[in-house]
């Protein structure tokens, strides 16, 4: 699908002895010696091939190539904060080889013709699979669709207006009609701008004693609703990312009960923290959508045991470290999230709330399919070593990405990706 | 995942930072996170400047260090305060015209501050409209510059929430414990109102009260301690002391409220509401006041009203807090260096 001059890969064969397999795709887990070459297994090598390199997998998982279906790197245009070269090599040296990109840099991409260079460089200078999401409509100023034939012909997977509101809720229907006609997916980050107003934390508790103003779960859960209506109406498939509200989970929930083509991930961030930790206005707990209450953070982790929530991704924001140096409102959102995720999500299974095989699977192989880049996916291969027991220390030189802005930054964490293979 | 990742902010707790570490003042930034002692403190010393018939004493104090007003935000009885209050202390007082200055061609505040601060400023008195710029100053750009938080967004406002207490020191005639206090108003974008619950809470007040419609309390105000009343005549009775907030104009011409008009016969502070409340209740109010809109010009005037007194008041309590912090900076100095010497 994708037209990438791609490296040559190294014909070397690696032997993992006694690791843990996990495999969505063939729904298998389990302990055995696996041979890897140019990024697939393979089988027991032949008395004429010879193994270059044995790992000692015991105790370690192997799982497929990660697939983040969000995150910011900051190129074009904010490379003060992060360039495809920086956040490219520390998502693949961290296991993510295909990163999901929304349309709001600078500028906004909403070209097809440039789709194919800028695949490239994040290729080259990163070495991951750079797939984009289009703008849905011009300059994402929510009034009329971008030229989304253009950008499909440029291999866009999807289309999606941001964070950016539409005019009015008629351009939305008519948007989402447009997109259904040209097949294409359209991406959501539900947040109603009028609700929203100026807030930039949750209207609860924590907002109201720090005096900020406050974002209400129902900013997400009107829009949601709505474009929950016009999904339906129109037919358009349709995926809804970062979800932050226990609400939100019981609407997508109701909406794929009625058949709706719909799918839904959340950021690894809001399954840890509330809003609690925007106390003494630490601003690297600033992103948005905000942290949210308690009862939103458990009905989260419902949704993703539950399968209602189908992928979890980084929502990966590198920012430099100025960005933050402000009093907090004035801060720019956003976590870099790159470096904690593999602990994050281990942790997930650890807690119990997911097996081994399930998280592989909403990391892997359910974002690909809802990017609708499995057969790319399979095709390169690519498998990540992660040893689940591993102890260590988030800090600011351990961070891969350019982006040190972390709310995680001291925290010990277990789970490590440990090698990448390809 | 371990716990620590669920209590990530506790280095961030604003008791952490405006304390020097023999644990008294070096900042004055909220009043959330001091203790008891520290606010009596705080009124005492203030006491300490106030003369026969509430004359404001001049006392050398802060001879030889420089007092930097810097005010991000339009004010005119605070920032009058502030400056009589240093120059009460002989401080070399200097008022910054920020809205002129450097931040208007771009440059950050953090830059902003750092050249004052070259320019040997020892005290900072900062307001902001971004909750926690006072907080962000102290801790990230001028640990070392006595910050005093005079009002920063909707977050709090400190030196007020404490003149408020040493006027109902003065004048409630019964310890805290004793009184009954309702907050009337615009709770939701009142930094007053915060300040003052916290304050209140901290010297033990028996119960306090805020009176507003749903549209103007903050959301989980409930879970402050505090007693949410809908109703003003009900929220008023028995009360000792009534404090009624500005309502601020863009606030009437918004989904908020309906009209002037309509607030005031909800909720104005009017004659016969005051006589809902017990007798010789104390009637406050941060000012600027609306008369007509939150309360009645006869009540603000009328004999029960401490407004102008409060007035005075925040001198004598500006000046406390101003030798507190520059005294805490200094005790912090000295502290380091013995550290560093053992």
């Amino acid at each position: 699908m994708i037209e990438l001059q791609t490296l040559k890969k190294s014909d070397e064969i690696i032997q993992i002895n006694e690791v843990r397999v996990l495999d969505p795709m063939q729904c298998t887990d389990e302990v055995r010696t696996v041979w890897l070459q140019q990024g697939h297994l393979r089988g027991q090598p032949t008395a004429d091939e010879s193994v270059s390199q044995t790992v000692d997998g015991q105790g370690q998982w192997l799982m497929p190539a990660l697939v983040d279906l969000c995150a910011r790197l900051r190129e074009p245009g904010e490379q003060q904060h992060g360039t495809l070269k920086s956040e490219g090599q520390a998502a693949r040296a961290l296991g993510f080889l295909h990163l999901v990109t929304p349309p709001d840099t600078k500028p906004v991409l909403e070209s097809g013709a440039l789709l194919p260079g800028l695949r490239q460089k994040a290729y080259d200078d990163g070495g991951i699979y750079l797939h984009v999401i289009g703008a849905l409509t011009k300059g994402l100023d929510g009034n009329q669709p971008a030229n989304l034939a253009g950008l499909k012909q440029g291999k866009c997977i999807a289309v999606s207006n941001a964070r950016h509101a539409f005019a009015n809720n008629d351009v939305l229907l008519h948007t989402l009609e447009y997109a259904a006609t040209l097949g294409l997916t359209v991406f959501f980050y539900p947040e109603d701008p009028i609700l929203a107003q100026d807030g930039c934390v949750h209207d609860g508790f924590m907002a109201a004693r720090q005096g900020l103003a406050g974002i209400p779960a129902i900013a997400e859960t009107v829009a949601l609703s709505t474009q929950l209506q016009l999904v339906e109406a129109t037919g358009v498939r349709a995926h809804f990312s970062q979800l932050s509200c226990a609400a939100s989970v019981e609407l997508i929930a109701a909406a794929k009960a009625r058949g709706l083509p719909v799918t839904a991930d959340v950021a690894i961030h809001q399954l840890y923290l509330t809003d609690a930790s925007i106390d003494g206005f630490n601003s690297a707990a600033h992103v948005r959508p905000p942290l949210r209450s308690e009862a939103d953070r458990v009905g989260l982790r419902a949704g993703v045991a539950s399968g209602v929530i189908d992928a979890i991704c980084s929502h990966h924001e590198p920012l430099s470290a100025t960005a933050k140096m402000m009093p907090f409102a004035e801060t720019q959102a956003g976590i870099s999230s790159f470096d904690a995720f593999m602990g994050l999500a281990v942790g997930l299974v650890r807690e119990g709330l997911l097996s081994p095989l399930q998280l592989a699977g909403l990391i892997s192989k359910q974002p690909a399919m809802i990017a609708g880049i499995d057969a790319l996916w399979q095709g390169v291969g690519g498998w990540a070593l992660i040893d689940p027991a591993l102890d260590w220390v988030l800090t600011s030189s351990e961070i891969r990405s350019a982006g040190k802005n972390t709310p995680f930054l001291g925290t010990s964490l277990t789970g490590r990706v440990t090698a990448v293979f390809e | 995942m371990t716990a620590s990742a669920l209590h990530i902010s506790a280095q961030h707790l604003p008791s952490q930072i405006q304390l020097n570490r023999a644990g008294n003042l070096k900042h004055f930034l909220t009043i959330e996170g001091l203790s008891c002692d520290h606010l009596t403190h705080i009124l005492n010393v203030a006491e300490s400047f106030l003369g026969e018939g509430g004359r404001i004493l001049n006392l050398p104090l802060l001879e030889g260090h420089t007092v930097m007003n810097l005010f991000f935000e339009p004010s005119t009885r605070t920032r009058t305060t502030f400056e009589v209050a240093a120059q009460r202390l002989s401080a070399n007082v200097l008022n910054i015209d920020i809205q002129r200055s450097s931040t208007s061609k771009g440059e950050t505040l953090r830059d902003t501050l750092w050249n004052l601060r070259a320019m040997t400023a020892d005290v900072f008195v900062v307001r902001h409209s971004a909750s926690g710029a006072a907080h962000f100053m102290a801790q990230s750009v001028c640990p070392d510059v006595a910050i005093i938080n005079a009002g920063d967004g909707r977050h709090a406002h400190p030196t007020q929430a404490m003149l408020d207490m040493l006027t109902i020191r003065r004048h409630a005639g019964k310890p805290f414990s004793e009184l009954t206090v309702a907050i009337i108003g615009d709770i939701k974008h009142s930094r007053v109102a915060r300040s003052d619950v916290q304050a209140l809470q901290t010297l033990g007040a028996k119960e306090i009260r805020i009176i507003a419609p749903k549209t103007l309390q903050p959301a989980g105000f409930e879970t402050f301690g505090v007693k949410v009343f809908e109703n003003m005549d009900q929220g008023i009775a028995g009360c000792d002391v009534v404090i009624s907030l500005r309502i601020q104009n863009e606030r009437i011409a918004s989904p908020l409220l309906s009209s002037p008009e309509e607030f005031y016969k909800l909720y104005g502070l009017t004659e016969a509401r005051l006589k809902l409340a017990n007798p010789n209740a104390l009637v406050m109010h941060p000012g600027p006041m609306n008369r007509g809109v939150e309360i009645a010009s006869s009540v603000a005037d009328g004999n029960q009203s401490l407004i102008l007194k409060q007035v005075n008041y925040g001198i004598a309590v500006r000046m406390a807090v101003l030798r507190l912090a520059m005294q805490g900076q200094l005790e912090e100095r000295q502290l380091a260096e013995q550290e560093t010497l053992g």
